[in-house]
């Protein structure tokens, strides 16, 4: 669905790449989550895909076509863009914000409010809501709106940088499930950034593990992470207790996996 | 001579002459103020895109905003004569540095959040300046829109040194008639119109920029 070939991204006035030679594949339906140290150029790959920065060299291709030869206007419009502080338009209400693509897109009214009733239920939004501005909205019911809005045209592709950052442990704990509950039945393609790594094993199909300078160290399934680390970076990255971790993430495909991860802990 | 400080006899015999003033200063306020912001619009976003030239706008503007009123009102009877035209050029001159400036700083004070989940989302750079950079920034746009009219509405009055003037004319025939009632008359006048189209500019903005007023909710998710 969507695939980086050896992309490498300078920028201007710095020697050093912030993505160098980065080659992934996602599949579509599945979740990557891109996780690493600050400076590792998470967040540049992502934008990246929908040509908010544009490669110093190397291709992408989304659903079989290469970035490069659509209207970045365009292509946006059919990726959903969700971002650590939402940035939800202050001077809408959160029925318009939640149609704004819509809008652009020249729905009808009927089409749109048919659109917000299953975004609301779908995310677990109070109907009271739709005619408050976001300031009057609390964290968590923003970062519900921000996901709605970014799925209200139902792309077949989302990024999400940060997407539950700004939260609280408690609400992050519950839209992290809530999300996974819904990306369960919706199946879109996901890029997603973090760079807390129990959020990453949580939420990932498979996890991309970058170092500094775009380096990726290893791709690969959340179990296959935790069972065999590539190397040194990625056991420092992924930490002393990722035995427990192997215990605690949602898709342990087997006993035998978890029983052999925990032996593996130092 | 015991000469009354009011003299409201006089005032009373000159009502007509109170409307017919009263309208022209609201004439010569507005135009100033709409061509003023006509001019400011393209050359606030011209500054606000490209930086570069925020510079010598602000520059030249400023230099305008510094001479001083009597100076440009004699500077520019030469060339337009005692007219509206005079009197305008002047006080458009003043509502400038002003205007652009608030629009500048309004355009600037928008969240880069919210004007990069827009471009995220697929909002051409047209769109986001039109959709959402200059609504947002209507509240300090119309903060400069107040101070400019309020600003224009005094000096309006010094425009009666060439025929026009407003409420301004009272103030010179109070300076020329040697008794106060006449500039008494045109000075209160005159700030009592600045106060009560300032509180009208300031209910329109409220009215066209409703989210302002939304108090911020308690509760968690």
């Amino acid at each position: 669905m969507i695939s980086l070939r050896n992309v490498s991204k300078t920028f201007p006035g710095s020697s050093e790449p912030a993505v160098s030679d980065l080659s992934l594949d996602i599949n579509a339906g599945e979740t990557v989550v891109l996780v690493g140290p600050s400076g590792c150029g998470k967040t540049t790959t992502m934008k990246m895909i929908n040509r908010l920065i544009e490669p110093t060299s190397g291709d992408i291709i989304v659903g079989g076509e290469s970035v490069r030869t659509k209207d970045p206007v365009e292509l946006r419009r059919g990726i959903g863009y969700v971002i650590q502080s939402i940035g939800l338009l202050p001077h809408r209400t959160i029925r318009q914000n939640m149609t704004t693509l819509p809008w652009i897109l020249g729905w009808d009214d009927a089409r749109m409010r048919g659109r917000v009733d299953e975004l609301i239920a779908t995310l677990d939004l109070d109907p009271a809501l739709l005619d408050r501005y976001p300031a009057e909205l609390s964290g968590g019911q923003r970062q519900r709106v921000g996901v709605a809005r970014a799925l209200a045209a139902d792309p077949p592709v989302m990024l999400m940088d940060e997407p539950f950052g700004a939260v609280d442990p408690i609400v992050r704990e519950r839209l992290q499930d809530e999300f996974l509950a819904i990306q369960k039945k919706l199946r879109k393609t996901i890029v997603f950034v973090t760079h807390d790594i129990d959020e990453a094993l949580k939420m990932a199909d498979r996890i991309a593990i970058l170092n500094k300078g775009g380096i990726l160290e290893q791709y690969a399934a959340p179990e296959a992470i935790l069972r065999a680390p590539a190397n040194d970076f990625v056991r420092r990255f992924v930490g002393m207790d990722r035995g427990l971790k192997a215990l605690a993430i949602r898709n342990a495909s087997g006993l035998d996996e978890v029983i052999a991860a925990v032996r593996g802990t130092p | 001579m015991n000469e009354p400080f009011v003299r409201w006899d006089w005032i009373w015999d000159h009502m007509d002459q109170v409307g017919e003033r009263l309208i022209e200063h609201v004439q010569l306020t507005v135009i100033a103020v709409v061509l003023g912001l006509l001019i400011s619009l393209p050359l606030g976003l011209i500054a606000y895109r490209y930086r570069k030239s925020y510079a010598p706008i602000a520059g030249v503007t400023g230099i305008l905003y510094t001479i001083p009123s009597l100076a440009l009102l004699a500077f520019l009877v030469p060339f337009t004569g005692f007219s509206t035209t005079t009197a305008e050029v002047a006080l458009v001159s003043y509502t400038l540095l002003i205007l652009i400036r608030n629009i500048v700083s309004g355009l600037d004070g928008v969240p880069e959040d919210v004007k990069e989940a827009a471009k995220g989302m697929g909002y051409s750079s047209r769109q986001s300046l039109w959709r959402i950079e200059i609504p947002l920034a209507l509240p300090v746009i119309a903060a400069g829109i107040r101070v400019a009219t309020v600003t224009t509405i005094g000096l309006v009055t010094v425009t009666a040194l060439i025929g026009k003037g407003g409420l301004g004319y009272f103030i010179l025939l109070g300076i020329r008639g040697l008794f106060p009632t006449p500039a008494l008359l045109g000075s209160v006048l005159s700030v009592a119109l600045a106060i009560a189209v300032d509180a009208v500019l300031l209910g329109g903005q409220k009215l066209v920029t409703p989210w302002t007023r939304v108090t911020a909710a308690r509760s968690e998710a």
